[in-house]
């Protein structure tokens, strides 16, 4: 399989602050990649390195095997959908529809239209009247009508309700389906769309510090619960990420279990059950906490 | 039933597609530059015949009252006047230009352009609308002079006292004040795209510095009049070819500040 | 659907649910992979694991160009199979949690034999 991106020592310093610090990847060829990690952990950086847009301190990053930068070859397959896009004055929805298929070779201006009716976009509305919400559709239909081989997503969904995010993920997956590509989805979402994620890639503080594929990782871990003696026994000789008690009962996070392990669990009366994407990546990056998480 | 990894426009290496022709990378910034008609075209358009309309009427009323006063013994002096109205597209076209670099710079990038096609594309906009409303102004100071000003002997688009008045000189002239306008303000906009506030405190109090020091020179020296001489000679037309001088340099400092510059937003 | 273990497991049981209840009939065709990804919300690489599973089972079979049928006889093998499996899979936590209540054996069969329809 090709490798799409690839990063090598990758560093963005801006003074004293690393932005991106040593940081080394791989993204395999048409896979949907999730960019985990809390606000200011570097995410933004990443992806504008990827993109061409940033210019490393030291190491180097590849796109499709070049380097992105002022790459009219790699550029033309990239499509850097960003968080808080400025328009030009007075753009209109419709202007931007008529604009992008000049920038995307692959651009489905059918789809487009059908996207813009299903988002419920007025076309003759001006950009900046829009809605935050409706401000991210906009970008998430010029992200899946570009078909671009390199799709980017920075926070697609700020603004927009949980129907309307659903509808995203929904078209993504479809979309992806007919038409494979490699998009890399940065969230802080994550359990939304830890299933969407073939994928994920964990940074923090310019690190990464979690890049595994994601059934992997929801493989690694389970929780059982039950009354708190029972759990102890049965953990006691185990490797304890979380432990959590609630008067007798209690709860605890362990590495995956065999399936004679589960028998064992369930006939000691305790409920083995998933751990969350996100509860794992917590435990397993050291602990950042999301103390915030809402759209 | 294959698993989804084959690239869309990848080649069979998996490898970077072959590249567009840059042609049609700068006619996708130019589209992108001029897809908004009624940034570039109606608004302009429609404020330069309201100023017109009002210019007109202005004159209307003055050359009543003038002729009122003839009337009454004083004296009728109905002069061929220049109010300079044509200037209100000039300073129109700087703030085009200025948004141009200011608010496409970081869409274009992320829709996959380089900073080269985005200067070069940018640059050519600058030029087809300086050609363009140049056009318009040589035209309709063509119009203002087989209607005798309007019918009001008021010159609005061309300067007769200049030779402005004739289609040739005001081509001329007019693309070359534009195209100065619109390189100066898109260079002025490449400084904040790269350099944000930072960027414009040390641009204004650099070009302060500059404008003072030059003229406390020129002061010094006691060599005005060697500057107005030198206007003088050049004459209308030689200072506005002069004027390149300074588009050059607006334009290249804008393609170089961009060539590096980082999309923030 | 999520019981902690990989997504494309839980997805290849699901399907293998569906040819034990009748859902999917031997030699009867199953949805694509883009449309068991799109139900389940799912990444299609996702989809594809479960039923490669499937395949290497020889559950399903893929024909090309057409799509996936599920194998003749899958069906008995899959019964069987859970057959066998059933006493731990089911029978061991029904006696922990009857323990838990209290339930005796004897009150235990008893309770199976009143519910069960005859």
């Amino acid at each position: 399989m090709t490798l799409t991106v690839e990063a090598h020592g990758l560093t963005k310093r801006y003074g004293s602050l690393h932005a991106v610090n040593d940081v080394s990847f791989a993204i395999p060829g048409g896979s949907i990649v999730g960019l985990l990690g809390r606000n200011g952990a570097g995410k933004t950086t990443l992806m504008q390195l990827i993109t061409g847009q940033e210019l490393a301190t030291t190491g180097d990053v590849r796109v499709l095997g070049e380097n992105p930068v002022e790459n009219p070859r790699v550029m033309s397959t990239l499509c850097f959908v960003k968080e808080a896009q400025k328009y030009p004055e007075d753009f209109r929805v419709r202007h931007v529809m008529s604009v992008a298929p000049r920038f995307f070779p692959n651009w489905d201006a059918e789809y487009a239209e059908r996207l813009v009716d299903e988002f419920r976009l007025n076309r003759k509305q001006r950009i900046k009247k829009l809605s935050r919400g409706q401000l991210s559709s906009v970008g998430i239909i010029v992200g899946l009508a570009s078909r671009a081989p390199v799709t980017i997503f920075d926070e697609p969904y700020l603004g927009l309700d949980a129907i309307a995010r659903q509808n995203f993920y929904d078209h993504l997956l479809a979309d992806y389906s007919e038409n494979p590509r490699t998009i890399i989805l940065s969230t802080h979402l994550i359990d939304e769309v830890a299933n969407l994620l073939e994928h994920a890639i964990v940074i923090d503080d310019g690190r990464i510090v979690l890049d595994a594929p994601v059934d992997e990782l929801r493989a690694s871990a389970v929780t059982v619960s039950g009354p708190a003696s029972a759990v102890d026994a049965f953990v006691a000789a185990r490797d304890v990420m979380h432990h959590q008690t609630l008067g007798g009962l209690a709860t605890a996070t362990i590495s995956a279990l065999s399936d004679a392990d589960r028998v064992t669990a369930t006939a000691a009366g305790l409920e083995v059950g998933p751990v969350s994407l996100q509860q794992l990546i917590i435990r397993r990056s050291g602990g950042w906490t999301t103390e915030e998480v809402s759209a | 039933m294959t698993a989804p990894t084959t690239p869309v426009t990848t080649d069979a290496r998996g490898g970077a597609p072959a590249s567009r022709p840059l042609t049609t990378r700068i006619a996708a910034i130019l589209r992108l530059q001029t897809a908004n008609v009624a940034n570039i075209l109606v608004w302009p358009l429609a404020v330069l015949v309201f100023i017109l309309f009002i210019n007109v009427a202005i004159s209307e009323i003055i050359q009543q009252a003038t002729t009122n006063a003839a009337e009454a013994g004083g004296e009728a002096d109905i002069t061929i006047t220049f109010n300079g109205g044509v200037a209100f597209l000039y300073i129109y076209m700087l703030i085009i230009a200025v948004q141009a670099v200011y608010l496409s710079f970081s869409l274009a990038l992320g829709w996959g352009a380089t900073r080269r096609d985005f200067a070069v594309g940018t640059l050519t906009f600058f030029v087809l609308m300086s050609a363009a409303y140049a056009l318009l102004i040589a035209t309709l100071a063509q119009v203002e002079q087989a209607t005798s000003g309007w019918g009001r002997e008021l010159r609005f688009f061309g300067d007769p006292s200049l030779g402005l008045d004739e289609f040739a000189p005001a081509l001329l002239f007019s693309f070359l004040i534009l195209l100065l306008f619109m390189s100066v303000g898109g260079a002025v906009a490449s400084v904040y795209v790269r350099w944000r506030a930072t960027g414009m405190y040390v641009f204004w109090a650099g070009l302060a510095i500059i404008v003072v020091g030059a003229a406390a020179l020129i002061g010094y020296t006691d060599n005005w009049g060697t500057v107005g001489q030198f206007f003088a000679d050049a004459g209308v037309l030689g200072t506005a070819l002069w004027t390149l001088v300074l588009t050059a340099t607006a334009t290249l400092a804008l393609y170089l500040v961009l060539r590096w510059a980082t999309p923030r937003d | 659907m999520d019981d902690g273990r990989p997504i494309f497991l839980q997805l290849a049981e699901r399907i293998e649910d569906g040819i034990i209840d009748g859902t999917y009939p031997d030699e009867g065709q199953l949805p694509s992979i883009n449309e068991f990804a799109a139900f389940h919300r799912i990444n299609p690489a996702t989809a594809l694991k479960g039923i490669t599973r499937l395949v290497d089972a020889g559950l399903v079979y893929k024909r090309r160009g057409v799509g996936m049928f599920v194998a003749a006889g899958a069906r008995d093998r899959l019964l069987a199979a859970r057959r066998e499996r059933f006493a731990d899979s089911h029978i061991a936590p029904l006696l922990a949690e009857a323990q838990t209540l209290g339930l005796t054996t004897d009150e235990l069969i008893d309770l199976i034999r009143k519910d069960t329809p005859s």
